[in-house]
């Protein structure tokens, strides 16, 4: 076995989560505010965001990532480590495939519930925090963990920048020992865990979510 | 540099040619996954027993593993036990290992979407159990499941471009040649991106349209 190698993939490991903790956190800030214009009444705004979510959605990230970090710059002045533009495209990415999750999510709650609220008395923005989005949210989170794994698994990609991430620190172990299975056993069993640990953290975000709305 | 319209059509002149791989493979792939994955959701849903349980844990750890280590496994790793195959075959199987897991998913959820009733009327109907799977319980379970199968047909056309690291001569490989030749890196790109909303847009739309509506 690749014991030695321990060291080099746990924090190629380390490397991919923090890199997919980002893209996430762009993800999910972009995929609100897509949402959002994308609900709106500003049609020019809203055919905007439209086209931006579709564009990325129907671009595969590798060509994103070719684009922002090889394309971009030789037509403006702005390099990108390979660390940042990784960031920045599987951020688009995860943005526009959020944005898809939380519209879902906010037409699933029936219009009359805002209605309602307003009626009581709510605010068009409190109708919205209080009664709208908590029921959206546990809606979506199931699709909410598919995503989530799927911007997991897409850091793997980013290794053709040259991240030193799992799938980049294998192929580095495989022409070393010439042990391509084990190697890239030894990733997929890294993958994998932190796909379950995403379910996990999920699953408990769901149970207090459920658990709050059956006390109120 | 400014952008350059020739080149952006000498660029697409070089890249057509690499969509015939893209399509070629993401088509097979999607062949592939669809027989491997239809007889995989039968064992999990007709034997309840441990060979259920073994199709449930493989195709959840196989949910989770990205494609690209699964195709640099394959690559790398099959010459190691004297099986020298050529990229495109390597990817084909891949992604369709992959895919096959994911299309035993979608099956599973469309035929719990299915209330079990259904199958029980129909048989009190009288049906016999092969003409109460034809007429009654395909028909909801194919509403169910077209989406986000047209869905899995987009991520294949996408999951391509990763070949190119194996040295596939599909557009996103011929592009980055193309690219390094003439220093036309972003005419080159934005060509592909193109080429890829154009093909996978009409695929996407058309799951949008088949999701049934919610009453």
């Amino acid at each position: 076995m690749l014991a030695e190698y321990g060291v080099v993939f746990a924090w190629a490991a380390v490397i991919g989560v923090v890199i997919f903790f980002l893209a996430a956190v762009i993800g999910i800030g972009g995929g609100i505010l897509l949402a959002l214009v994308r609900t709106s009444s500003a049609p020019g705004a809203r055919w905007v965001a439209i086209a931006l979510v579709e564009g990325v959605r129907n671009t595969p990230l590798m060509v994103l990532l070719l684009w922002i970090h090889y394309g971009l710059p030789s037509i403006v002045p702005l390099q990108l480590s390979p660390f940042q533009s990784g960031v920045v495209g599987l951020g688009a990415c995860s943005a526009a495939y959020f944005s898809e999750v939380f519209r879902a999510g906010i037409a699933s709650v029936d219009g009359g519930q805002r209605d309602a609220a307003r009626a009581l008395g709510f605010s068009r923005g409190s109708a919205v925090r209080r009664i709208v989005l908590p029921q959206a949210i546990r809606h979506m989170l199931p699709a909410l963990t598919n995503t989530l794994i799927m911007v997991w698994k897409a850091t793997s990609i980013l290794s053709l920048l040259g991240i030193p991430e799992l799938t980049r620190v294998a192929s580095r172990v495989t022409q070393e020992t010439a042990r391509p299975f084990q190697a890239y056993a030894i990733a997929s069993a890294a993958y994998i865990s932190v796909s379950l640990g995403i379910i996990f953290a999920l699953r408990r975000l769901e149970r207090r979510a459920r658990g709050k709305v059956r006390s109120s | 540099m400014s952008l350059d319209a020739t080149a952006m059509l000498d660029a697409l002149v070089v890249v057509l040619p690499g969509l015939v791989w893209t399509v070629a493979i993401a088509a097979l792939a999607l062949a592939c996954s669809l027989i491997v994955g239809i007889t995989l959701s039968f064992v999990r849903i007709s034997i309840g027993s441990l060979a259920g349980r073994i199709v449930a844990v493989l195709t959840g750890a196989l949910r989770s593993v990205p494609e690209l280590p699964m195709i640099f496994a394959i690559y790398f790793g099959l010459p190691e036990i004297g099986l020298q195959l050529g990229a495109a075959t390597c990817g084909v199987i891949a992604l369709s290992t992959i895919g096959a897991a994911h299309v035993a998913e979608i099956l599973r959820s469309g035929y719990l979407a299915v209330p079990a009733g259904q199958s029980e009327v129909a048989r009190a109907l009288g049906l016999s159990i092969p003409r109460a799977w034809r007429r009654v319980l395909f028909p909801q379970i194919r509403r169910h499941v077209m989406p986000p199968i047209v869905n899995l047909a987009t991520e294949l056309i996408k999951s391509t471009t990763l070949l190119a690291a194996i040295g596939l001569p599909e557009i996103a490989n011929r592009a980055n040649t193309y690219a390094g030749s003439s220093f036309r890196y972003f005419e080159a790109f934005t060509i592909i991106a193109l080429v890829f909303i154009a093909l996978i847009t009409p695929l996407s739309l058309w799951a949008r349209k088949l999701e049934p509506t919610p009453p």
